[in-house]
């Protein structure tokens, strides 16, 4: 009998540290609540796996090779002109040529981007005044073939987790500057990409820019007229900003779960190609980050906080009025534990948990029992509600 | 026999195995050397195999990506010298575990207060500034000045102290910026002979102290001329000798510093001083254009002399 009320007492106490859980990220004050964690603004724990996790100099893929991208159209084009001669594969300009530009130098990337058929070009997924893509003045040249280069990130300083690998405008789909090249480079990996029917990719980082084969604009004339270049056959370029000479130039410079600094604020680690690259690795590899759902956090959150409830109930029915400290020090050890189990989940697997409701319902939970505790023997006072804590502790 | 046959293989595999090259150069751009014990330093070749004997030299904004036995590729691009035996050990820089980050956030963050600032006090406090450089000596080159023109041997570089810069690196960079020598000086002042450390290179080069600042000084350039291209430029010392005008003389000579040719002007305005001894004008002038550039205690004999 006793168990049976232990275990009705400690799920009763569990769903309500969840159903308070669940209404508080319904208040207003919902994202000023969960930026509160330890040392920083924009930290998940989960970015631990990440950062100082790549290893300098050493090439991670050698599908991808990044070229710096050249400051004006016309050395643009003597670019695209030079790559071309070389097969490969893709070519992606993570660019956006929204003006109209000079006639000349529009001429040149015309006739640079008419040789070759593979050639992807940057556009922009616009909000205003609704939802449209920006395709620029080279989508014709480029024969339509352009991707959205926008990463999901609502500000410069927020830390680029996730992305959206389609859109949907006005019935029709809308690929990312990513999806389209690998539409063009793997059909498999596209359709594995399409099946998986995910609003948002999270972007597993695998690699910075010292760990892509990386042409600057000032190597790629040397390359090619040392030879160098028969090697780029059947990869895909990525032509991009970048310096591959410290130190590192902010623009187009994005934080990253990379950074080596994992709490707190400092310097944006990694440029957008980089990120775009991270995502292709991470799609032609078919090493995806999977999410576990917002219900079965609940139900992750539900199981660990109800065995944390049990613990404490049993430790009240054994000691009436237990030493909070005790259980407060208990609490913390679990959830750094529960923590650290979840991080080697997710690193071991690639299957991520939302921490929050497990952390949280844990947190509530010890609180929540006390209240519980006066309301259960108000109830057994006034309707002869059964608890534990009416009973006297066995002697 | 079939086991002795089998070991025979396998030990004479193992020996070829250990044998064959560590690693063959895939990309490179800059200048990049590749030198073994006992021979001569010789630029470095595309698909060169290299092995752990050799050691390679990089000069600035040079780019060397290598491949190994195993098909893994190792980038550097950081100017130095790296032997190639020691290159094993960027492959195996493993970066730190998952548990370590952990318990280091668990640390800083949760555990170590820094209500008192005390655990970052020390890495902190010195750490960086809220404000700017101005006006320092961050561009502290003194000779050679920009734009020298010189046929000297040895040139003496000078430039300012800087402040808890610690040891000066002396770079020489050619003229498209790669480092052709470098060197660790303690002192503001080192002569350097030239065209025994060029190798009888003639041309125009750039030269600029690294530091360990975050201070960093604009290369200045300079160029390191033949004997008879110097005299084709500014005729030959019997010409100004021939001048017997001091004011002519003193206006010859302010040319060559307008022009770069400093040391050329040091040597006439030695000449002129000793054939006027005692013209405190004379030497107060040498005496000053010497301090300008760095010559302390020559400007103080010149200086003296005419006292």
């Amino acid at each position: 009998m006793k168990t049976w009320h232990i275990i009705k007492e400690s799920a009763l106490v569990t769903t309500m540290s969840l159903i308070l859980f669940y209404l508080l990220t319904l208040a207003p004050v919902k994202k000023k609540y969960y930026k509160v964690m330890p040392g920083g603004v924009d930290f998940e724990v989960y970015d631990l796996i990440f950062t100082g996790s790549m290893k300098p100099g050493i090439i991670n893929d050698t599908n991808i090779v990044l070229v710096e991208l050249g400051d004006t159209r016309g050395e643009i084009a003597d670019q695209l002109n030079i790559l071309n001669k070389y097969h490969p594969k893709v070519i992606a300009v993570d660019a956006i040529f929204s003006s109209e530009g000079e006639q000349l130098e529009n001429l040149k990337m015309e006739m640079a981007l008419e040789q070759n058929d593979r050639i992807v070009m940057g556009s922009l997924l616009v909000d205003t005044p609704a939802l449209h893509v920006e395709k620029g003045v080279f989508s014709a040249a480029a024969k339509d073939k352009v991707g959205y280069i926008n990463i999901n990130a609502d500000k410069m300083t927020s830390v680029v987790r996730s992305y959206y690998p389609f859109a949907r405008i006005n019935d029709s789909m809308q690929r990312s500057f990513t999806s389209e090249i690998v539409r063009l480079y793997d059909d498999q990996a596209y359709q594995k990409l399409r099946q998986r029917k995910n609003e948002i990719e999270m972007v597993n980082y695998s690699a910075n820019l010292e760990n892509y084969f990386n042409i600057s604009k000032e190597q790629l004339p040397d390359y090619d007229s040392t030879g160098q270049l028969d090697k780029l056959k059947d990869k895909i370029i990525l032509m991009g900003f970048f310096k591959n000479q410290p130190p590192l130039v902010l623009e187009d410079l994005h934080f990253t779960p990379m950074n080596p600094v994992f709490s707190g604020k400092s310097f944006p680690d990694m440029y957008g190609i980089v990120i775009h690259a991270n995502i292709l690795s991470m799609i032609l590899s078919d090493q995806y980050i999977n999410m576990a759902s917002k219900n079965m956090s609940y139900v992750y959150a539900f199981i660990i906080t109800f065995l944390f409830s049990l613990f404490i109930i049993e430790a009240h029915y054994g000691d009436n009025n237990p030493r909070l400290k005790k259980l407060g020090l208990i609490q913390y050890i679990i959830i750094v534990l529960v923590g650290y189990i979840f991080i080697q989940l997710f690193h071991y697997t690639r299957y991520k948990v939302y921490l929050e409701p497990i952390v949280v319902s844990m947190v509530i939970s010890i609180v929540f029992l006390s209240y519980y505790k006066s309301l259960a023997n108000f109830l057994h006072k006034k309707f002869k509600y059964r608890t534990i804590f009416a009973e006297k502790p066995k002697t | 026999m079939k086991l002795i046959f089998t070991f025979s293989f396998f030990l004479i595999s193992f020996i070829c195995w250990a044998q064959a090259p560590s690693y063959c150069i895939y990309l490179m751009s800059g200048d990049i050397t590749v030198s073994a014990k006992g021979k001569p330093a010789e630029k470095a070749k595309l698909n060169q195999f290299l092995s752990d004997n050799q050691e390679l030299k990089l000069g600035g904004k040079a780019q060397l990506t290598l491949v190994t036995r195993e098909s893994k590729y190792l980038v550097l691009n950081t100017p130095g010298t790296y032997p190639v035996a020691n290159l094993s050990q960027n492959l195996k820089n493993y970066p730190p575990g998952v548990t370590q980050k952990y318990v280091s956030l668990l640390w800083k963050d949760l555990v170590a207060s820094q209500d008192n600032f005390s655990s970052v006090r020390k890495s902190a406090s010195v750490g960086t500034m809220g404000g700017v450089h101005r006006g320092d000596d961050c561009g502290g080159l003194v000779f050679p000045t920009p734009g020298l023109h010189t046929s000297e041997d040895n040139i003496r570089f000078t430039w300012r102290t800087i402040p808890k810069s610690g040891n000066y690196e002396l770079v020489i960079l050619d003229d498209q910026l790669n480092d052709v020598l470098v060197r660790q000086v303690a002192d503001t002042i080192v002569n350097v002979n030239i065209s025994k450390e060029l190798g009888g290179k003639m041309g125009n080069f750039y030269w600029t102290v690294r530091l360990k600042t975050s201070c960093e000084i604009d290369p200045a350039p300079f160029a390191f001329v033949t004997k008879e291209q110097e005299e084709k430029s500014v005729g030959s010392e019997q010409a100004f000798q021939s001048i017997t005008d001091p004011i002519q003389q003193l206006s010859a000579i302010d040319q060559l510093v307008k022009d770069g040719w400093i040391y050329r002007a040091f040597r006439y305005f030695d000449k002129l001083v000793k054939n006027n001894p005692g013209n405190k004008m004379l030497s107060g002038q040498y005496a000053m254009l010497l301090l300008q550039y760095g010559f302390s205690k020559e400007a103080e004999e010149v200086y003296d002399l005419g006292k």
